[in-house]
């Protein structure tokens, strides 16, 4: 869905009538630059060994390194007001919440408590920016023993800073998504679970390798690389052998990030891909690991697969749909005209991304 | 339960459920596992993972893998993948790293783990 | 629901206290393993005292006590603890003896008997790693959670399946195979390593040929051994060996060995039941991937025939050279008192000891082709020399093999190719189980392209073979002559061409070599 753009208002008092020009211009002009400011994007990465990137698209510069506590950045979330990215460091052991404007790391948030140690695969924040929701699996940590414990869906409320567990866990949650409705929470492992917050339960499965039906082999998507903000919709490779030919086909698997709404493409034989991206516009998908594969929407079928310089993750895309960013395969994030789809501009890093997320803040997040 | 039908619908067979549950339990994995029904013939020690792999592919080759490896190695160092074939950061070998941002540039720093010197 | 807790857990409980467990009685290892692990009436110590492992399995564990758990070990105390596990809480001759292929580091096929094994756990490492290990039923269950804790991301990995409830089946399996208590563990834990002792030897080393020899083994002051050992290869060249080391119960030596050259070597062998054999392997410390493989028989003062060279003579050959190698071989031996099997006739006698006998003998053109008996005397081998009327084909070993890139920052994997000259055998069919492997060759060494992708340029950057067939890998790191940067890994085809003897004809074989990435991880056990 394309978010509004904020065009700040201006406001001044009123001078003479040629200050008045003047100052109509410069406000045009602030204005404009404003407006200028608002059409591009800011990208966050986690890097090697710790730290958060913060780069803006308009010129293809880093513009922040922020240090974090702990190390290597995994899961990278943006607050939607964009002014908070929450991480998870250190191993996906605690949560680090990141002041964007002010460059630092406000609060670490452990779920883990005494006696216990947790790796976080799921991160999520509410639409209102008044939640996180936390996916853990804990291991009891006895002195001469470890016990693993069933994983939980865990809620940290930001205001109070109340955490609780919500409810035991689906089976194999890597990813969580907070659709539009705040009474849900959807969680991407096994199969795709819809929770219902008020009853702490999951009410509905989309199956993806359990519970198929006859003529659907089971999909196997891996949901750690998640780029959809700029869309709206979540879209992931998967692969799956079909029981009738018994032949193994690549297909893209979207869900409507607001309503849940979920789709399955078929595109045809496998080309091993990690992640998928789909344009602001909802028109084409980018999907990435060796090849750049180019997805028509409309006519839902592959239209472009050029080989990549080296291997990548995970592409992220331009509100205006110019650019793809593909990070991680060495220091640097390569960026991509996606009409011609050739390489245009390398980003030198500090260090190899350490995330497999390259996330868009929202506009009107940094001024 | 609920859910979406696929956009192309195929004509439905009806064969013995166990089989098909068998079947969707076991295949669809990535490239094509088959729960290692038809894995490589790897020497003893090599990852069998073959997500893509790290000795070798699923096709028993090097063609599938990350390229270079060094590029991805802290995808998959982070992300404990090859547990028996490379040190992890989740749990066992935090440090590992520390010295080295970029491990295109920088895996000379790296030290096989555990060092020799016992 | 209750009564049903209740009884499993008294059934638990029970079974903890009554037979499995074995006292710890190492002061050292009560004293820096005793702040975690806890002690009971009985010396038994929570986790410890319910397993039993290799040497290469307790060395893991200690070292992960250290690494993970920040135990303090100086680096003696380490090898003492691992000592002593190894020593009393360690595998029989009879148990060891199934899975030494993957302590030597063998590169062998598995055979996996259970599926839910197969696919729940010989995904990261061997079969062999896990029947390496003995435990109670409650050790085996308690892995799982171990795995979960030390692997968060192993259930992601293994999404194509339910790891969970596939693990269940295989721990049930595994438990019921490999319990604490075996009746090879209550026949022969008493047993004691040998002592002060003379072996026999017979070698093999790819790319160098055959070897026999003696090796003298003594106690030290400190328990340790120490080996002298005398070698000679079949084309005539001898070296030393000496070697440290230590019996881990009493059928596993492990041992550090330096040749006459300086090379140095690490030993891991295995003794048999009965303890007259020690076999395993030895693998070089400079050049992993070069190893030799020895069968040792304790010298007991019994005649006994041990090696021929060469191991195979042609039909229709005159004043063929032999040299016969054995123990306790009969003194002023005659022609008459050899039986090389029909069609060999022992000419003379050259030269005669205890362990050596050189003698000439012809082969007659019809002699039979296929291996025969040799006897000495009242000493005798089956199968000790064959006879074959020409070579047929020829075999690149190993036929299917992988080699891994280093030599800046981890240590290189070396394959030393042999190529071995192949006689149809007697059924006339060649490439069947009759055929007669008549000895190793010296062809003309090559790596050939494979192709499997376009443009496919692998044998530029793979690295190279000697024409003695000792292929050395390329360096490890990314390429940047290569297409995106790649590393020098791939897969070629090593080829040898040979012309034997007045055949206009070259004989050629191949193998597959794949030349994959360093493990940047150690593990002891593949």
């Amino acid at each position: 869905m394309l978010r509004t753009r904020v065009v700040p208002r201006s406001s001044c008092s009123r001078p003479g009538r040629r200050a008045q020009s003047v100052i109509a211009l410069g406000i045009l002009l602030l204005a404009g630059s404003l407006c200028w400011g608002q059409d591009h994007d800011y990208f966050v990465l986690g890097i090697h060994p710790s730290g958060l990137l913060v780069i803006d698209s308009s010129r293809d510069q880093i513009i922040a390194q922020i240090p974090t506590q702990g190390r290597s950045p995994k899961e990278v979330v943006p607050s939607p007001d964009g002014k908070h990215v929450f991480l998870t460091t250190d191993g996906r052991a605690k949560i680090e919440v990141v002041n964007v404007p002010a460059r630092k790391v406000e609060e670490v948030i452990d779920l883990a408590g005494v006696g216990r140690k947790v790796n976080i695969f799921g991160l999520a924040v509410s639409r209102k920016g008044d939640r996180l929701f936390a996916h853990i699996r804990p291991v009891k940590e006895l002195p001469d023993e470890y016990v693993a414990l069933p994983p939980e869906i865990w809620s940290i409320d930001l205001v109070t800073h109340e955490k609780k567990k919500i409810m035991d866990a689906p089976d194999a949650v890597v990813s969580l998504f907070v659709p539009a409705d705040p009474n849900r929470l959807i969680a991407w492992g096994r199969d795709i679970y819809f929770i219902d917050l008020a009853e702490q339960r999951v009410v509905k499965t989309i199956p993806m390798r359990t519970g198929l039906p006859p003529d659907q082999g089971a999909m196997d998507t891996l949901p750690f690389f998640n780029q959809y903000e700029q869309s709206g919709i979540i879209s992931m490779p998967y692969f799956a052998t079909d029981p009738l030919t018994h032949k193994l086909t690549l297909g893209m698997a979207n869900m409507e990030a607001d309503t849940g709404k979920f789709e399955l493409i078929e595109l045809g034989p496998p080309i091993p891909l990690y992640s998928s991206v789909v344009s602001p516009d909802r028109k084409r998908a980018y999907m990435v690991m060796n090849q750049l594969v180019v997805v028509d929407l409309t006519q839902k079928k592959i239209v472009e697969v050029r080989d990549t310089e080296r291997t990548k993750y995970v592409a992220n895309i331009t509100r205006d749909g110019k650019k793809l960013y593909l990070p991680s395969a060495g220091p640097f994030v390569d960026v991509y005209d996606t009409q011609s789809l050739k390489l245009t501009h390398r980003i030198e890093l500090p260090g190899d991304p350490s995330s497999s997320q390259l996330r868009a803040l929202p506009p009107g997040a940094l001024p | 339960m609920k859910h979406l039908k696929p956009l192309n619908q195929k004509a439905r067979k009806m064969d013995a459920a166990r089989r098909e549950a068998d079947l969707a339990a076991k295949t669809g994995s990535k490239p094509d596992v088959r729960a290692l029904q038809q894995a490589p013939q790897l020497p003893l020690g090599c990852s069998l993972i073959l997500d893509p792999g790290w000795e070798a592919d699923a096709s028993g080759q090097v063609t599938g893998l990350c390229q270079p490896m060094e590029a991805d190695l802290y995808g998959c160092y982070d992300e404990c993948w090859w547990p028996a074939q490379l040190p992890d950061q989740l749990t066992s070998f935090l440090e590992w790293a520390d010295k080295c941002a970029a491990a295109e540039r920088d895996w000379r720093k790296l030290d096989l783990v555990p060092s020799d010197g016992k | 629901m209750r009564c049903l807790m209740i009884a499993l857990t008294t059934a638990a409980l029970a079974g903890m206290l009554w037979a499995e467990g074995i006292p710890v009685k190492s002061q050292l290892v009560q004293d820096k393993c005793g702040g975690c692990h806890t002690t009971d009436s009985q010396q038994r110590m929570s986790r410890i005292s319910y397993q039993r492992k290799t040497p290469e399995g307790w060395e893991e564990t200690v070292r992960r006590m250290v690494q993970l758990h920040k135990v303090g070990l100086t680096p003696a105390e380490a090898r003492a603890i691992v000592q002593y596990l190894g020593d009393q809480q360690g595998l029989t001759a009879s148990e060891v003896e199934k899975i030494s292929y993957a302590l030597e580091q063998r590169e062998d096929q598995e055979q996996i008997p259970n599926e839910a094994v197969r696919t729940a756990c010989a995904t990261c490492h061997s079969y062999a790693r896990i029947a390496a290990q003995r435990r109670t039923n409650e050790e085996w269950l308690k892995l799982k959670s171990f795995l979960l804790a030390i692997i968060p991301t192993l259930v992601y990995q293994h999404r194509y399946m339910d790891w969970m409830t596939t693990s269940d089946e295989a721990l049930a399996y595994l438990a019921q195979q490999f319990p604490l208590e075996t009746p090879e563990w209550q026949r022969e834990k008493g047993q004691t390593p040998p002592r002060d002792s003379t072996w026999v030897v017979r070698g093999y080393q790819a790319g160098k040929g055959d070897y026999v020899g003696r090796i003298k083994m003594s106690v030290a002051a400190d328990g340790s051994r120490q080996t002298q050992g005398t070698l000679e290869f079949a084309a005539g060249i001898s070296t030393t060996r000496t070697s440290t080391g230590h019996w881990f119960g009493a059928a596993s030596w492990r041992g550090g060995a330096q040749w006459q050259d300086g090379a140095k070597s690490k030993e891991i062998y295995h003794l048999s039941a009965d303890g007259t054999t020690l076999r395993g392997r030895w693998l070089s410390v400079e050049r992993p991937g070069i190893a030799g493989d020895e069968t040792l028989y304790r010298e007991d003062g019994k005649p006994r025939l041990v090696a021929v060279f060469p191991g195979a003579v042609p039909s229709g050959a005159k004043d063929l050279e032999l040299r016969i190698y054995g123990a306790a071989l009969p003194a002023n031996v005659k022609p008459a008192d050899l039986n090389l099997g029909a069609g060999v006739q022992v000419e003379k006698i050259k030269a005669a000891t205890a362990e050596w006998l050189t003698l000439e003998a012809s082969v007659s053109a019809n002699a039979k082709i296929g291996r025969r008996d040799v006897r000495v005397g009242k000493a005798s081998a089956s199968a000790l020399l064959g006879v074959y009327d020409k070579v047929d084909y020829i075999r690149v070993l190993p036929e299917r093999t992988m080699g891994r890139l280093g030599g800046i920052r981890y240590s290189k994997q070396y394959v030393q190719f042999e190529a071995r000259a192949y006689n149809r055998g007697p059924d006339g069919v060649p490439g069947n189980a009759d055929d007669l492997d008549v000895g190793a060759i010296k062809p003309t060494w090559a790596i050939q392209e494979l192709y499997n992708a376009y443009d496919d340029k692998d044998r530029e950057h793979v690295g190279s073979i000697d024409q003695n067939g000792l292929f050395t890998p390329a360096v490890e790191g990314p390429n940047p002559e290569r297409y995106r940067t790649a590393e020098n890994s791939g897969d070629v085809w090593v080829t040898a061409e040979y012309t034997s003897g007045n055949d206009a004809q070259a004989l050629k074989a191949r193998a597959y070599l794949l030349v994959s990435l360093p493990k940047m991880r150690e593990t002891l056990i593949p």
